[in-house]
């Protein structure tokens, strides 16, 4: 494990990702494995945005089991789609601290940046 | 009343959100109303994701596609609120509804009530049937 | 006339089912935001996906007996409508194998069924390719 990575200083070929989970818990024994893979590619110095959006969104509210938390911690940024936050009647209040709201004009733009590697889960 | 002299049957909704733009109108709930109407009588309950359709803070907002603004997406709350009217029985499950962030006094929408996780059981021998929507 | 693959900045290959989930709703929603940013899109269209562009879908949903008046647009007319608004810069593809395995076997005129031989073509002609839903 790359102690730096957390910190800003990123190793020699580190790839930015657009990871995008749009599964949950609920979703017939989908588990934990893509945001394992966010926390793990952070872990390994890589920039990750984790977009969290429909069933995914439920690991960016505070008090669900199945998180976002770990890949928060490892560095990832955890990103909240707007309109699957505003289908499920929530808001800002109930996310993770260090989530951030987006929309699909943000998601697009970073979609569309060449270095970035995109993963929909 | 036992399950042979009751004609209510019991759905249970835990997939949720399943075509907001293809499904629109014509979902699980809406399956449920017409079950209502012609199978005599029905119950529903919430888990997992679909809890998220008793919010009462929740919208589908329409949408920009094309050229034109689509505003007939699906709407969980007004097809429990169409089931509500009808007389069908709407709960949710309160550890569902504490995961998904809706545990809050008033976050329900009027008429659905809470019930402690896996306490429908008890009751399913006084439907005629249970199934899964 | 053989099909021309058209040079896009992104390629969508949506494989997820319809009405499982909302992933369509998000395909629609990134496809709406990504042109309206000035960038071209592909869709290519795989497994029940397919079923998305059928001409038996008509121009509207079944009647909803709560709401009798109201229209709901069928998801061929919402791809015909997004086709139209952006012509040139949208494009959307069936794949040939999954149409027949499926019986999706008669979309609309604008959507053109492509072999699964010729994928790599579109891929090659999209600066990025995203593969959304699974089979």
């Amino acid at each position: 494990m790359n102690e730096e990575a957390g910190q800003g200083v990123r190793p020699p070929g580190a790839t930015p990702h657009l990871l995008i989970e749009s599964q949950g818990p609920g979703a017939g024994g989908a588990d934990a494995g893509f945001l394992r893979d966010a926390r793990d590619l952070a872990r390994l110095g890589h920039r990750v945005q984790l977009l969290l959006i429909q069933e995914g969104v439920g690991a960016a509210v505070g008090a669900a089991p199945w998180s976002a938390r770990e890949a928060a911690a490892a560095g990832a940024e955890v990103l909240v789609d707007d309109f699957s936050l505003t289908q499920r009647g929530l808001c800002a209040a109930q996310l993770l601290p260090t989530a951030r709201i987006v929309d699909m004009a943000e998601v697009s733009a970073r979609l569309l940046e060449p270095d970035v590697r995109v993963v929909w889960h | 009343m036992t399950a042979a002299e009751s004609t209510r049957a019991l759905a249970i909704v835990e997939r949720a959100y399943r075509g907001t733009v293809e499904t629109q109108f014509s979902d699980a709930l809406y399956c449920a109303f017409l079950f209502h109407r012609h199978l005599g009588g029905l119950d529903v309950l919430l888990r997992g994701p679909a809890v998220g359709y008793a919010a009462r803070a929740a919208r589908t907002p329409p949408l920009r596609l094309g050229g034109t603004t689509f505003s007939t997406g699906t709407e969980p709350g007004q097809g429990l609120s169409v089931l509500l009217e009808s007389g069908v029985g709407v709960w949710a499950e309160e550890p569902d509804l504490l995961a998904y962030g809706l545990a809050g006094e008033d976050s329900l929408l009027p008429g659905v009530r809470s019930v402690p996780g896996g306490s429908m059981a008890a009751r399913w021998s006084g439907y005629r049937a249970v199934f899964f929507l | 006339m053989p099909t021309r693959v058209p040079q896009t900045d992104v390629l969508l290959t949506v494989m997820g089912a319809p009405h499982e989930s909302d992933l369509i709703t998000s395909v629609l929603r990134l496809s709406q935001a990504l042109l309206e940013s000035g960038a071209t899109v592909q869709v290519w269209a795989c497994g029940y996906a397919t079923m998305l562009t059928q001409q038996g879908l008509g121009d509207s949903k079944p009647r909803n007996l709560a709401a009798w008046s109201t229209a709901y647009p069928s998801m061929a007319a919402v791809v015909q409508d997004m086709l139209a608004a952006f012509p040139g810069r949208l494009h959307w593809f069936a794949c040939r194998f999954c149409s027949d395995d499926r019986g999706a076997v008669a979309h609309i005129e604008q959507v053109p069924t492509r072999a699964p031989a010729k994928f790599a073509e579109h891929v090659a002609a999209a600066g990025k390719t995203l593969y959304l839903g699974v089979m």
